[in-house]
């Protein structure tokens, strides 16, 4: 191959890629009613959130979110896809809505429509049941996983630097990086409060959630796309109300967290 | 754009380094167990066969993202408890091993037996010809799928990311999650890669030309 010819192939291939980003003007809400189904992103490797039992996917963001599409008047379909292809995949249209769920930032919020919180997102520390922390700063000088390119992987690097170093390792799923605390090549995993005491209560032998939390106080939301999907996030938001004002929301909460907490009724500061 | 190079350029750079490391090691120590494994399912005894056409069959069996999974996560249980990077490399050693092995085993094959019995009447030791005969023979049809499967294992060091080794895939990835920017690092992924391997085929043509070199038409 000359360098004419593989120049030329290389600016075909770009060219090629350029045409996958273009994007149209939609009203979101008003599409997925006349489709009559909404097409929603999800890890199915979020217990308590999302998780797939004998292969069926099951959680609190499901059982929430087929309520919402009752109230929404429309039928769910879950797709399972790794968490760092989830927002790239809602921005080119692959989908309408992500359960994730997502941990509500400023920079995120720039982006992307939140719903209104749908739970606690403060960060905490999981160790071995016969692990030496005894409080949060404990964790200086250890190795301390968490879920690559989340929230709560730059809440941890910025704890690590408040109280003067952690190692920090990024894992592609919580499971991975909760099997990586158990063959000992980690002291800690960070995660949000919610899966972490759902983790130590379902596996009471392996795991202990270290109190308190370390994290600033974050809330879970959902996605949509900005703009498209402003209309969608109001419905849902509508829906939400609705969910919480009739008690389905306790039950919710009381089923997978083990105990209902009051929610925000407005966005909260980001 | 310039901000996010200027932001993201160290761990980039730092991502390309654990990339050609593991990729190096791991071809290079795969050559070598590959290399070996050939050696003594050919001369060694002969109750060695079926454990290696076991081992050559599981590897080439199985998905490399499984089998380090494996090394990873199921290393422990018995007591082998590597780091990310050892164990990634140790990973593609394993996983190159099985496939260097078969394309050297067709190589070996190709070698005229006549020139071993050559080598064999004229009194040259067993060791003697497998590195002055046979090696130099069997490199001229096998160097091209050496070469080949060398580049194959560029592209499955990106897999490494899954078990935190922080190479390219890893930094590009978190690059992504950041800046919410999702097709600029993938073509600086794709480019890099493209680069590496364009860098490995020049590499391979000159080496088969040196190993052809006696073949060339001296007049």
């Amino acid at each position: 191959m000359t360098f004419y010819t593989t120049v030329k192939s290389a600016l075909l291939g770009l060219g090629a890629l350029a045409f996958t980003t273009s994007a149209v003007l939609a009203d979101d809400l008003a599409d997925i009613k006349a489709a009559g189904k909404i097409v929603v992103a999800t890890e199915m490797h979020y217990a308590p959130f999302d998780m797939l039992e004998n292969g069926e996917y099951v959680g609190f963001d499901r059982d929430l979110f087929d309520e919402i599409a009752k109230e929404l008047g429309v039928t769910p379909e879950y797709l399972d896809l790794p968490w760092t292809s989830i927002l790239p995949g809602l921005e080119v249209n692959k989908f309408d809505f992500v359960l994730a769920p997502v941990t509500m930032t400023a920079e995120r919020a720039e982006r992307y429509s939140f719903t209104l919180p749908i739970a606690d997102a403060t960060v905490a520390f999981v160790q071995r049941k016969d692990g030496k922390m005894t409080g949060p700063e404990d964790a200086k000088g250890m190795t301390v996983g968490v879920q690559k390119g989340t929230a709560q992987e730059k809440q941890l690097e910025a704890y690590g630097e408040k109280i003067g170093g952690i190692t920090v390792k990024g894992y592609g799923t919580p499971d991975e990086a909760y099997a990586d605390l158990m063959t000992g090549r980690l002291d800690a995993v960070a995660g949000s409060a919610p899966l972490l005491s759902y983790l130590a209560n379902t596996r009471p032998d392996n795991f202990a959630v270290v109190t308190p939390p370390f994290g600033t106080p974050t809330y879970f939301g959902f996605v949509a796309r900005k703009g498209d999907g402003d209309t969608l996030v109001a419905a849902v938001n509508d829906a939400l109300e609705a969910i919480k004002a009739d008690g389905r929301m306790a039950a919710m909460q009381e089923k997978w967290f083990g105990m209902a907490t009051e929610l925000p009724a407005t966005m909260p500061e980001l | 754009m310039t901000e996010i190079i200027q932001r993201y350029g160290p761990d980039l750079l730092t991502g390309f380094g654990y990339t050609i490391l593991s990729w190096a090691l791991g071809t290079l120590l795969g050559l070598v167990l590959g290399f070996m494994i050939e050696i003594a399912r050919r001369f060694g005894p002969a109750f060695l066969r079926y454990p290696i056409r076991a081992y050559v069959e599981f590897v080439r069996g199985t998905p490399f993202l499984v089998q380090l999974f494996v090394l990873y996560y199921g290393g422990p249980l018995i007591g082998l408890r590597l780091d990310a990077l050892p164990a990634g490399i140790l990973g593609l050693t394993i996983y190159g091993s099985a496939y260097f092995t078969e394309i050297l085993r067709a190589g070996f094959d190709a070698v005229p037996v006549g020139q071993v019995e050559a080598a064999r009447a004229i009194g040259f030791r067993n060791t003697t010809i497998i590195t002055r005969i046979m090696v130099p023979v069997m490199m001229v049809s096998a160097l091209p799928a050496l070469v080949n499967f060398a580049i194959i294992l560029t592209k499955e060091t990106v897999i490494l990311s899954m078990i935190t080794v922080p190479e390219i895939m890893f930094q590009t990835q978190t690059m992504m999650s950041e800046t919410f920017a999702f097709v600029a690092p993938i073509l600086i992924l794709a480019l890099f890669f493209w680069g590496f391997v364009e860098l490995i085929s020049r590499f391979g043509r000159r080496l088969e030309r040196r190993f052809t070199h006696y073949l060339l038409d001296r007049s």
